[in-house]
C-alpha cells in the first residue's frame, strides 16, 4: 500500500523521509503532551503540586492505564474489546464477595485469571471464526459476562476488601519504605513488562503483523485465532487488576463500577495516538494518553467545571488532539 | 457495477442479505405468541411501539454502516436523545409545539448532528470510531446539562405516535415512511455509489466517485433518521430523559450486525437493519416474558446475541463460498 503510493510520486525518497519525519514529530508530540498538560495544570490549579494531589493523579492514571492495556493491543489487531468494563466489574465484585466468604488473596487471584483466559479466549475464538467483527462479539461476551457474575453471587455484590488493597490505591501509601503508591509499581511493571512482549517478543511482532494485514500475518505463519485470544487475554487479565484496584477505592463492589472505562480506555488509546485501523502505535504512547487525559480531567475538576461539561470538553479535545495527528489519509493518497 | 450487492450463487439468484435476520423474526414472533397468548391478540402493537426508537436507530445506524471505512456512528443514541431533549425542553416547554415546526425541527437537528459527524468524519478525516465517541460524549454532556431531570407535558398531536387503535400501530407509517424515501434512495446512483464506496473506496475514487461526498451525505442520512428516532423516542418515553439516549447506541450497533449488515461495510440495507432490531427487542421481550431474574436474562442475553452473530456469520460465509 505503502510501496505503491511511494512509487508514484517523482521523488520517492524525500517523500518518505518527509513522511518519516512527519511521524516523528507526531510522536514527540504525543510525549509531550502529558508534560505540557502537567504544565498548564500546574498554573491553573497550583494546589496539585502537593505530594498527595500528584500521586492521587497518578494513581487514578494507573487504574486506567491497567485496563487500558487491553484496549491498546486489540486497537492494534484492528479490534476493539467492549468487555473491558464487564471484566472489571466480574474482578470488582468476585473479590469483595469472595474475601468475604473466606477465600484467601492468593485462590482469588487463581480464579480471576483463569477467568480472564476464558474471557479472553471467547472473544479470540468467537472473533477470529467466520470473520465476526470484535466490536459485537465483545459486547455480547460482556453481557454474558456481567450476567454470569449476578447469578454467581445472586446479586449480593458486598463484601470485604483486603486491606492492602485499600493502601495500594491510598495516595499516601508506600512499598517497602519507598513512598509510592503500589498501584502506581503494578503499573510500572506492568507497563515495562507490556513494552518489552511489544517489542521484544515474537508474539509482540505477530500482533503488529497481523494488525497491518491479516493475509500477510497468515502468509508469514502467524496464527490469527491464537494471537488474538493471547491479546484479549492479556487484556481481561489487565481489566481484573484494574477491577482488583477499583476495590480500594470504593470498598463496595458493583458490576457496572467498570462502565466508564469503556470509553475511556478508547481514549486514552486514541489519545495517545494509535491508529484504530491496526498495525501501529504501541502501549507506550497510551501511557502518555492515559497521563493526558487523567490530567484534563483534574484540570476541569479544578475549575470546577461539573461532570457533564467534563464530558463535553473531553469530546470536543479528543477531536482537537486526533485533527492534530491522529487524521486518516485522503483516499487518493492511498492508492 | 448494478449487481453488486447481490453475488449470484450457482447460478440461482443469491437469498437476499436480510433473510436469516427476518426468518428469525418471524420464529421469535411465533415463540413469543406461544409464551404470551395477548402477544398476537395486540400485544404485539404495544411491543412494536416500544421498539419504536432501537428499530429507527438500527435503521439510522445502516447507511454510516454501510459507507465502510470503519464507518459507524457511536453518536446515534445520544443524537436521538439530545434531539429529544432540544424538542421537549426548548421548543415544547416554550410552547412552541405545534406539528409542523416540531416535527421538521426534528428532523434538521438530526440533519445538523448528521453534518457534524460528516465533517469530522469525511472532511477532517478523523477515524469513525474516534470522530462518533467525541461527539457522543458532547451530545450525551450537552443533553444533560440541558435537562437535568426528565420533563414531560407533550402537545397531544404527538400521542398518535403511541397510538395503537388502528390495524397497524401508527409508528409503523413512520417507518414505511422512512423506508419508503430510502427505496427511493436505492434506485439512484448515489445508492450504488454507497455500496462501492463501503466494498472499496481505492476502487470507487479511480472510479470517479466522488468518495468525500457520498460519505459525508451517508453521515447526513444517518442524522436525518436520528433527528426521527429522537422525535419518535420522545412520543415513546411521554417526554426526554437525558439518560435514556445513550443506551441505545450499543443496541443499533449490536441490531445492524444482527440484521445481516456487515460491519466492513459495502453490503446491506435498511431493512436488514429494522429486523435485526425487531429480534432483539423481541429476544429481550420474550426472556422478559419467562420471568426469569434480570441476572439471567442479561447472561442469555449475551448468549442469545453471540450465537445469532456465529449463525449470521457461517451462513455468510457460506453464501460467500457455496
Amino acid at each position: 500500500m505503502s510501496t505503491s503510493a511511494i512509487e508514484q510520486t517523482p521523488t520517492p525518497t524525500s517523500a518518505a523521509t518527509s513522511r518519516r519525519r512527519r511521524g516523528a514529530l507526531s510522536s514527540l508530540l504525543v510525549y509531550l503532551a502529558p508534560l505540557a498538560m502537567f504544565l498548564v495544570l500546574m498554573v491553573a490549579t497550583p494546589d496539585v503540586l502537593s505530594r498527595t494531589g500528584i500521586m492521587s493523579l497518578l494513581v487514578l492514571s494507573a487504574v486506567l492505564g491497567i485496563a487500558a492495556v487491553g484496549q491498546t493491543w486489540a486497537v492494534m489487531i484492528a479490534g476493539i474489546d467492549l468487555s473491558i468494563p464487564a471484566t472489571i466489574g466480574m474482578a470488582n465484585v468476585l473479590l469483595t464477595t469472595l474475601y468475604a466468604k473466606g477465600w484467601s488473596f492468593g485462590e482469588i487471584v487463581v480464579l480471576l485469571l483463569v477467568l480472564s483466559i476464558l474471557i479472553g479466549m471467547a472473544n479470540g475464538v468467537l472473533s477470529s471464526i467466520f470473520g465476526l467483527h470484535p466490536l459485537v462479539v465483545s459486547l455480547g461476551v460482556a453481557s454474558v459476562v456481567t450476567g454470569g457474575v449476578l447469578i454467581s453471587v445472586d446479586g449480593n455484590t458486598g463484601g470485604d476488601v483486603p486491606g492492602f488493597i485499600t493502601n495500594a490505591v491510598s495516595p499516601r501509601g508506600s512499598v517497602l519504605g519507598v513512598p509510592l503508591p503500589a498501584a502506581l509499581v503494578v503499573w510500572v511493571l506492568v507497563a515495562v513488562v507490556v513494552v518489552l512482549v511489544e517489542r521484544r517478543t515474537v508474539i509482540g511482532r505477530q500482533i503488529f503483523a497481523l494488525g497491518s494485514n491479516v493475509t500477510a500475518a497468515r502468509l508469514a505463519l502467524a496464527r490469527p485465532m491464537l494471537i488474538r485470544v493471547f491479546v484479549y487475554s492479556a487484556g481481561a487479565i489487565c481489566a481484573s487488576a484494574a477491577g482488583v484496584l477499583l476495590a480500594g477505592f470504593s470498598g463496595g463492589a458493583s458490576v457496572d463500577i467498570g462502565a466508564a472505562y469503556l470509553f475511556s480506555t478508547i481514549t486514552a488509546v486514541v489519545v495517545g495516538g494509535t491508529s484504530l485501523l491496526g498495525g501501529a502505535g504501541g502501549y507506550a504512547r497510551t501511557i502518555a494518553g492515559v497521563l493526558v487525559t487523567t490530567e484534563f480531567t483534574t484540570l476541569l475538576i479544578g475549575f470546577s467545571v461539573g461532570p457533564n461539561m467534563q464530558q463535553v470538553m473531553l469530546g470536543i479535545a479528543i477531536l482537537v488532539l486526533i485533527t492534530v495527528y491522529g487524521r486518516d489519509r485522503h483516499v487518493a493518497h492511498r492508492l | 457495477m448494478t449487481t453488486v450487492d447481490r453475488a449470484p450463487i450457482r447460478g440461482g439468484r443469491a437469498v437476499p442479505y436480510f433473510v436469516p435476520a427476518a426468518l428469525a423474526v418471524l420464529v421469535m414472533i411465533a415463540i413469543t405468541a406461544q409464551k404470551s397468548s395477548q402477544f398476537l391478540d395486540g400485544g404485539w402493537k404495544l411491543v412494536l411501539v416500544y421498539a419504536s426508537p432501537l428499530v429507527l436507530l438500527a435503521m439510522a445506524q445502516a447507511p454510516v454502516v454501510l459507507s465502510g471505512g470503519g464507518g459507524l456512528d457511536l453518536s446515534v443514541g445520544p443524537g436521538a436523545g439530545l434531539v429529544s431533549v432540544i424538542l421537549a425542553a426548548g421548543l415544547i416547554a416554550h410552547q412552541i409545539s405545534v406539528a409542523w415546526i416540531v416535527i421538521p425541527a426534528a428532523v434538521l437537528l438530526g440533519v445538523v448532528i448528521g453534518a457534524v459527524n460528516g465533517s469530522l468524519v469525511a472532511l477532517i478525516r478523523i477515524p469513525p470510531i474516534i470522530a462518533t465517541l467525541a461527539t457522543y460524549l458532547v451530545f450525551a454532556g450537552i443533553a444533560t446539562q440541558v435537562l437535568a431531570s426528565p420533563t414531560g407535558a407533550l402537545p397531544v398531536w404527538m400521542d398518535w405516535f403511541t397510538d395503537v387503535e388502528g390495524v397497524v400501530p401508527n409508528v409503523v407509517w413512520v417507518m414505511l415512511l422512512v423506508g419508503g424515501l430510502w427505496w427511493l434512495l436505492t434506485r439512484t446512483a448515489f445508492w450504488r455509489n454507497l455500496l462501492m464506496v463501503g466494498s472499496n473506496d481505492r476502487a470507487a475514487y479511480t472510479a470517479g466517485v466522488p468518495v468525500t461526498a457520498v460519505r459525508f451525505v451517508a453521515y447526513v442520512l444517518t442524522g436525518a433518521m436520528t433527528g426521527v428516532a429522537g422525535l419518535v423516542l420522545t412520543a415513546v418515553l411521554g417526554g426526554a430523559d437525558a439518560t435514556v439516549g445513550p443506551t441505545y447506541t450499543m443496541l443499533a450497533i449490536a441490531a445492524v450486525a444482527l440484521g445481516g449488515i456487515s460491519l466492513a461495510g459495502g453490503r446491506g440495507g435498511l431493512l436488514g437493519a429494522a429486523c435485526g432490531a425487531a429480534l432483539l427487542f423481541l429476544i429481550q421481550n420474550y426472556l422478559t416474558l419467562t420471568e426469569a431474574s434480570s441476572f439471567v436474562l442479561q447472561m442469555a442475553y449475551g448468549l442469545v446475541l453471540v450465537v445469532a452473530i456465529v449463525i449470521n456469520g457461517a451462513w455468510d460465509r457460506k453464501r460467500k463460498n457455496p
